[in-house]
C-alpha cells in the first residue's frame, strides 16, 4: 500500500480538481463541496483525459418513463469527448455497469507531519506518508491518494494453492 | 463495444408448446383487400351507411400497393370477381395454403380507414373494417387469423377497438402504420400500448401511414418510388420513438412485428441507437439498459420483402449482425410481388434450425398458434 500525498487540502477548493502523476499514471481528484474524489485521468472508451477536462454533471434517474425524473448534482463525470457519463464516487459507468469502468483510487484527508516535508523540487521523502512530485507545505491537511488496490491480485503462488488438484 | 451475444426469446415469452402438438408455421403478412367501399355498409350503422352512399361511396385507396403496379400482385396470384387478387377469400386461401405453405395466416388488410381525417367516421370505419373481416374472412378459414385496423387518430377509441375485437379471439395483433400523426412512443398513443399488453397482442408496425402530413420525414416525396423506399426511415424513428419515450418499460409486456418493411437496415441503426444512447443516456433515464438489448427482446421483423437477404449466406451473416435469432418472422406478403418469392429467403442461410425458428418458433412466441404434431 502507498499513499501519496498529492495536495493541501486547501490547495483544492470545493468544486475544483487537481490533476496529479502517480506511479506514472495521471490521476485527477476532485473537491466536490469537501467530499474527494479521484479517478484515473482516462476514459475507458478512447483514452481522452477524462478528469482533466471532463464536465462534472449530476445522475438523473426515473422509476419509469411517466414517473418524475430524480436529479442527483454532482454525481457524475462526463467525457469531454463523447459525453459517455461515470459515476464520480465510484467510477462505474452508468451506460454499461459491468463492462466499463474508470479505476477508482481511495482519497483521505489527513493531518500533516512534518515527516512529510518535501523539497521544492518534488523530490521524493520516505515518511509516514510518500510524497512524490508535488512540493507542498504541511501546516495543515493534506489530500493523500491511495495507490493500492481495493482487491489486491493474487500472486502466482496464491493462485495455484486455490486451484482444485489435478486429477490423474 | 462488443459483438452482443446471441441472445434467446423474447418479451413475454413464457409459452410452451402443448403436448402433442408442434408450433405452427405462421405467414405473418397477407393482405385480404376490401373489393369496394360498399362491402362496409353491413357493417356500418344507418347513419354512416347513409353517409357513405350520399357520398357516392368513396373508397378509401391506401395507395401503398397502387393497384395493376408492379408491386401490387405477384404473377399467379387468382384474382377475385373484380380482377383484383386479395378480394376474395377463397382464392387467397387456396393461393396462400398451397402445398408446403403456413399453418396459418395473419391477415393485413390496408384498407385506408386510418387516412380518414373526421375521428368518428374514423372509429366507424375501422369497427365495420374489422368486422367485415371476421364475418366474410375468419369466419371462412379457421386457419386465419387478422390485425386489429384501430382508428389511430383518436388513441382512446383505438384501444377500445383493440378491446372489442381482442374478444372474438382471431384477431391476432393489433395494426399500426408506420407513418402516424405522432410518433408512438407519444404518451397520447398509450392507450393503444396500453390495450394490446392486456390483451397480449403483438402490435403490427405495418408499411404506411395516416397522411395528416408528409409521408417521408423530410416532406412530399415525388413518386412512388421515393414514398416506398423512404419508409424504412420512418420505421427507425418509430423504433427511436417507443424505445426512448419508454414504452418498452412502461408496457413489458409489448412485442412488434415491423412488416413489410425490410431488416437489412437494422444492425446499424441498433449500433447507432446504442453509440448515442451512452451521450444522451440522461434525456432518458428510464432506460436502464442499451436500446439494442430492448428491441432484440421486443421487435420481431418479417421477412418479405426479403431486401437481398436470400443470397447464399445473406441471412447467416444479417443475423449474426443483429446479435439474435429471434428476431425474424416469416412472411409472404401475398399478393404483393416482390424481387424474390416468399420462401427463397431460406436459401439466404445455412442453418435449417435458424430457418425453422422464423417459420415456426419465432412466430409461436408472437401468436401461440401451434397444430397437432402429426399435421
Amino acid at each position: 500500500m502507498t499513499r501519496y500525498i498529492v495536495a493541501n487540502a486547501t490547495d483544492i477548493a470545493p468544486g475544483e480538481r487537481k490533476i496529479v502523476e502517480l506511479e506514472g499514471r495521471s490521476v485527477g481528484i476532485f473537491n466536490l463541496d469537501g467530499e474527494y474524489y479521484a479517478l484515473l485521468n482516462r476514459c475507458p472508451h478512447a483514452g481522452a483525459p477524462l478528469c482533466e477536462h471532463g464536465t462534472v454533471f449530476g445522475v438523473s434517474s426515473a422509476e419509469s418513463p411517466d414517473k418524475p425524473i430524480d436529479y442527483e448534482r454532482q454525481r457524475s463525470l462526463r467525457c469531454p469527448w463523447h459525453a459517455w457519463e461515470f459515476d464520480i464516487r465510484t467510477g462505474v459507468s452508468f451506460y454499461d455497469p459491468r463492462n466499463a469502468r474508470v479505476r477508482k483510487y481511495e482519497v483521505d484527508v489527513v493531518p500533516g507531519s512534518p515527516q512529510d516535508v518535501a523539497g521544492p523540487d518534488g523530490g521524493r521523502q520516505e515518511g509516514p506518508l510518500v510524497l512524490e512530485g508535488y512540493a507542498v507545505s504541511v501546516e495543515g491537511d493534506v489530500v493523500v491518494v491511495d495507490t493500492s488496490r481495493r482487491r489486491p491480485g493474487r500472486t502466482r503462488e496464491q493462485a495455484a494453492e486455490r486451484r482444485p488438484a489435478a486429477t490423474a | 463495444m462488443g459483438a452482443p451475444a446471441m441472445t434467446t426469446g423474447g418479451a413475454g415469452t413464457n409459452r410452451s408448446v402443448p403436448e402433442g402438438r408442434r408450433a405452427a408455421v405462421v405467414d405473418c403478412d397477407v393482405h385480404a383487400v376490401l373489393p369496394s367501399a360498399r362491402n362496409l355498409l353491413p357493417y356500418l350503422d344507418d347513419y354512416w351507411a347513409d353517409q357513405l352512399v350520399a357520398q357516392l361511396a368513396p373508397y378509401y385507396e391506401p395507395g401503398y400497393h397502387p393497384p395493376a403496379s408492379p408491386i401490387a400482385e405477384r404473377p399467379g396470384a387468382t384474382p377475385g370477381p373484380d380482377g383484383r387478387a386479395g378480394t376474395a377469400v377463397d382464392a387467397l386461401v387456396a393461393d396462400v395454403f398451397t402445398d408446403g405453405g403456413p399453418d396459418f395466416a395473419v391477415l393485413n388488410c390496408l384498407y385506408g380507414v386510418q387516412q380518414i381525417h373526421q375521428p368518428r367516421r374514423e372509429i366507424a370505419h375501422a369497427r365495420a373494417l374489422n368486422d367485415w373481416i371476421a364475418r366474410e374472412w375468419l369466419d371462412a378459414d379457421d386457419r386465419l387469423r387478422a390485425s386489429i385496423a384501430v382508428p389511430q387518430g383518436t388513441p382512446d377509441a383505438a384501444a377500445e377497438e383493440i378491446d372489442r375485437c381482442a374478444a372474438d379471439g382471431r384477431f391476432a395483433q393489433v395494426l399500426l402504420l408506420g407513418q402516424s400523426e405522432l410518433p408512438y412512443g407519444r404518451q397520447i398513443n398509450w392507450p393503444i400500448w396500453e390495450a394490446a399488453e392486456r390483451h397480449g397482442l403483438p402490435v403490427a408496425l405495418h408499411i404506411g401511414g395516416v397522411f395528416r402530413q408528409a409521408p417521408t420525414s423530410v416532406g412530399w416525396p415525388s413518386t412512388y418510388l421515393e414514398w416506398y423506399v423512404g419508409q424504412q426511415s420512418n420505421l427507425e424513428a418509430q423504433l427511436a420513438s417507443i424505445v426512448s419515450e419508454g414504452v418498452l418499460q412502461k408496457f413489458p409486456s409489448t412485442r412488434i412485428v415491423v412488416s413489410e418493411l425490410g431488416f437489412g437496415w437494422v444492425p446499424p441503426f441498433l449500433w447507432k441507437f446504442d453509440k448515442l444512447w451512452k451521450s444522451y443516456r440522461p434525456d432518458v433515464p428510464w432506460l436502464t439498459e442499451r436500446p439494442s438489448d430492448l428491441i432484440r427482446r421486443h421487435v420481431r421483423f418479417t421477412t418479405a420483402p426479403s431486401d437481398g437477404f436470400e443470397q447464399p449466406g445473406a441471412l447467416d451473416r444479417l443475423v449474426d449482425r443483429l446479435g439474435s435469432q429471434d428476431m425474424l418472422v416469416y412472411s409472404s406478403d401475398y399478393p404483393h410481388r416482390h424481387h424474390s418469392a416468399p420462401r427463397e429467403i431460406e436459401n439466404g442461410s445455412s442453418d435449417p434450425a435458424l430457418i425453422d425458428r422464423i417459420r415456426r418458433a419465432n412466430a409461436f412466441d408472437l401468436y401461440g398458434l401451434s397444430v397437432p404434431s402429426d399435421l
